[in-house]
């Protein structure tokens, strides 16, 4: 009889999703009350109610989310290690951990890099794809939106999937700073002088972290603290081996820089982590970017070797082939903001990113807060009122480095592993990231 | 008379219906947990409309935080419950106390106000095999309802005839999905129309076992119908699409109108009683809509093209005429009032029934 009602109570849902399939304006001249946010709280007052589950076949959902360890660049166990190594050792570990997905389906790779030559470095993702032993037909391609390229490519995958190009993809990041440095290639437009937005896209990083502080006041010392906490606390987590499940291991070689002897090494640990940095060694280190300022080598973002992947799905295929769901990806949101104080961007992609997803900053349980510059994350933290307790537990970029293109992709695994080492009540999770040349990004998900 | 009053049912308000003998009489239908699982109750509430002299001197604290025009008490005067949910109701066209309730468990139940709860419900009508969605009662025969249901089917009852063999009149299968709701045309007493999601608007003489027209009238699930009191050709349908379309049933080729504006689907439309332009609509987007159909979107298209008849250039006339916002979740029922004119009753997910007048204040969310 209990049973029969249930059958009932899932029949009236089904027929009830179906009065749904129609939300998006019709034609070009309709006047529409939507508003993004309805769906979602149709969700969460009606689907959600009585049985606690917002599931839609058609949800994007996260099956599989991994990272390589972070290392120092050209200091730490992958400095020798090539972008299309990379790419294959996250591609491989994650159709391995997923081994239900047969290759042919996946519609598309897209992987997040930002500094390696574009050209180039669209290439090597495909060797790396073909290292992986992914089948041709499978195609590849990169994004660049520098420090959310990997969170960029989540977002890529999900709208493709959304849209209805494929029923499941792969997102990455990648990036070698060791062989690959920031720069400027050519000259500056002198028109770029007339425009101050145009001109200030050229301010340095660090600069702008500077700019950050002195506008907000945030003091050195507030800053070496923030740093101090990050390593702390990255120290803690590699120490009760919380990041073990996130990380692919590489299998690579290594120059010994004096005696240029190559050996072979499996690095397995994020190497950037300091254990005991105290706020008064952070102190002594000088103000790289501006006399008299505060931004340190200490209290700014390591510049690492790393890739990331996350795969993502429709909630269908993944029920058809018994794939392990561990989140849904709710909302996403990239906003401009002043490029002279890029490192403001997540206080105004957060918000965003929750509106759209319904639901408010307050109710997220666990938040990815990209460590640019711990004056900048110091600065989203209070501006957002967020509490200490659920930014960035395992530590942030600063202790273990800041790998440009595959950030977004390694927040996201840190966060859901995480978020899945927690009891249920830890619901929603935010990653999010400022963007240089005054940008932020955001990205709500929902563990399941 | 603009007085607003509000009503909260415990469960989630489905539909809501005026008496057609008392003006102060309101039939509503809830389900718990929003109709999914769980019980129905079926209320008649009373609005006390002689409250309204001595409700602004000596009686304010009964009223509603918006003193403005008066809110009028709207009680309790019957509750019926039942096993599963209520999806719909109709009140009796012949007997002022007796009215019909549609079930989510197939059934269609008979109640009478007069009789106290032991005693109801009167008559349990067992056939469907799944969910009955609305009841329509033959205001023209005035002994005969009808039933559409989710089984796919439409059947038709006389409570009292059939008293020896409980059974239906008659089963209408045509539609290939569910019927969403099935509606008795006010002019002939043997017609109805039904909508379905199928997909398609069909139009019924019920001594005929088929159909006599059936429009393919949207590209989604229509879910509603009504017929025009003034004009016994035009039917109004709402559908998934997020449309009302009005259709003229001698040229089923095209719609008369489509009337737009709508975030989510379409669940209920109702023609004006006393104008023959006006139309309303209530939606999963959680408004409620009056309208003048005769204004048609597509119309106003072709003037701005210089393709139509009249108006400017660039000057688009909108047919959505007002629009209320009352309710915090899906606005499912809705009705106008046939005695007073420009008198609406809505319910809704939220919980809250509203009865409102197309010219008066806007009511409030009741939280």
């Amino acid at each position: 009889m209990s049973n029969n009602n249930t059958n009932n109570a899932m029949k009236r849902v089904e027929r009830l999703k179906t009065h749904f399939v129609v939300s998006a304006p019709l034609l070009n001249n309709e006047s529409s009350t939507t508003n993004n946010s309805f769906v979602e709280r149709q969700e969460t007052s009606f689907f959600s109610s009585p049985f606690g589950s917002s599931k839609h076949p058609d949800d994007v959902v996260i099956v599989c989310a991994l990272r390589t360890p972070i290392t120092r660049a050209r200091k730490g166990g992958l400095k020798d290690t090539t972008a299309d190594d990379l790419v294959a050792t996250v591609l491989a570990a994650a159709l391995r951990e997923t081994e239900n997905i047969n290759a042919n389906d996946i519609g598309d790779v897209v992987v997040g890099s930002v500094l390696g030559d574009s050209s180039q470095r669209a290439n090597e993702c495909r060797i790396g794809m073909f290292l992986a032993g992914f089948p041709v037909k499978v195609p590849v391609r990169t994004v660049n939106r520098q420090c959310s390229s990997g969170l960029q490519a989540c977002a890529d995958v999900a709208s493709a999937i959304k849209a209805g190009y494929y029923e499941v993809g792969i997102a990455a990041g990648v990036e070698t700073m060791s062989k690959n440095p920031m720069k400027w290639d050519g000259g500056f437009n002198p028109k770029a002088a007339s425009v101050t937005n145009a001109q200030n896209c050229l301010i340095p990083m660090g600069v702008t972290s500077e700019n950050v502080a002195a506008k907000w006041h945030i003091s050195r010392e507030t800053q070496d603290a923030f740093a101090a906490e990050s390593h702390r606390r990255a120290a803690e987590a590699r120490r009760n081996g919380k990041f073990k499940s996130q990380i692919v291991p590489v299998v690579t070689k290594i120059i010994d820089k004096e005696t240029k002897e190559e050996k072979e090494i499996v690095v397995s640990e994020d190497d950037g982590i300091r254990e005991g940095v105290t706020v008064e060694n952070l102190a002594k280190l000088k103000p790289v970017f501006k006399k008299g300022g505060s931004t340190t080598a200490g209290n700014a973002s390591q510049v690492s070797d790393g890739a990331g992947v996350v795969i993502l799905c429709k909630r269908s295929y993944a029920t058809k082939n018994g794939l392990k769901i561990m989140a849904k990806w709710k909302s996403f949101s990239a906003v401009g903001c002043p490029p002279e104080i890029m490192g403001i961007g997540p206080a105004v992609a957060i918000p965003d990113a929750c509106e759209r997803a319904g639901v408010k900053v307050s109710d997220i349980n666990l938040f990815e807060l990209n460590e640019a510059f711990a004056s900048q994350a110091s600065y989203c933290v209070n501006h957002l009122k967020l509490s200490k307790d659920i930014v960035n537990v395992n530590g942030g970029a600063i202790a273990l480095g800041h790998p440009l293109g595959a950030t977004g992709a390694r927040c996201m695994a840190t966060l859901l592993h995480e978020m899945h080492s927690r009891d249920a009540s830890c619901k929603l999770g935010v990653v999010s990231m400022c963007i240089g040349s005054g940008m932020g990004a955001a990205a709500v998900v929902e563990r399941e | 008379m603009a007085a607003t009053s509000h009503f909260r049912t415990p469960f989630n308000g489905y539909s809501v219906k005026f008496s057609p003998f008392f003006a102060d009489r309101i039939a509503v239908s809830a389900s718990q947990n929003f109709g999914i699982v769980g019980n129905g109750h079926q209320y008649v509430l009373r609005r006390e409309l002689n409250a309204l002299n001595n409700n602004n001197t000596n009686n304010n604290n009964n009223n509603f935080p918006h003193s403005g025009p008066a809110t009028l008490p709207l009680v309790e005067e019957a509750r019926f419950e039942t096993a599963d949910g209520i999806f719909d109701c109709a009140w009796s066209e012949e007997s002022e106390n007796v009215l019909v309730s549609a079930s989510g468990d197939g059934s269609a139940k008979l109640w009478d106000v007069s009789r106290p709860p032991f005693q109801n419900p009167l008559r349990s009508f067992n056939e469907h095999e799944a969910e009955i969605y609305t009841v329509s009662w033959n205001p023209t025969r005035k002994d005969v309802f009808l039933t559409a249901s989710w089984d796919d089917t439409i059947k038709l009852w006389n409570p009292r005839e059939n008293a020896h063999t409980r059974g239906s009149l008659k089963t209408f299968r045509e539609h290939t999905y569910c019927v969403y709701a099935a509606e008795w045309s006010p002019h002939h007493a043997d017609v109805f129309a039904s909508v379905s999601g199928d997909c398609t608007l069909k139009i019924w003489d019920c001594r005929k076992n088929h159909s006599t027209l059936s429009i393919p009238a949207h590209d989604f699930e229509v879910l509603c119908v009504d017929w025009n009191k003034y004009n016994d050709c035009v039917v109004a349908t709402g559908s998934v699409d997020r449309t009302v379309k009005l259709w003229d049933i001698r040229n089923p080729k095209k719609e008369l109108s489509v009337l737009r504006g709508h975030g989510y689907a379409v669940r209920r439309v109702k023609m004006d009683p006393f104008d023959e332009d006006i139309c309303y609509t209530a939606s999963y987007d959680m408004t409620v809509a009056m309208w003048n159909w005769k204004i048609s979107n597509t119309t106003s298209i072709s003037n701005t093209l210089g393709l139509g008849e009249g108006g400017e250039r660039g000057v688009q006339p909108s047919p959505l005429l007002r629009q209320w916002r009352h309710h915090t979740e899906f606005a499912v029922g809705l009705d106008v009032s046939v005695l007073n004119r420009g008198e609406l009753a809505s319910c809704g997910w939220d919980s809250s029934v509203q009865v409102f007048s197309n010219h008066g204040p806007d009511p409030l969310p009741i939280l």
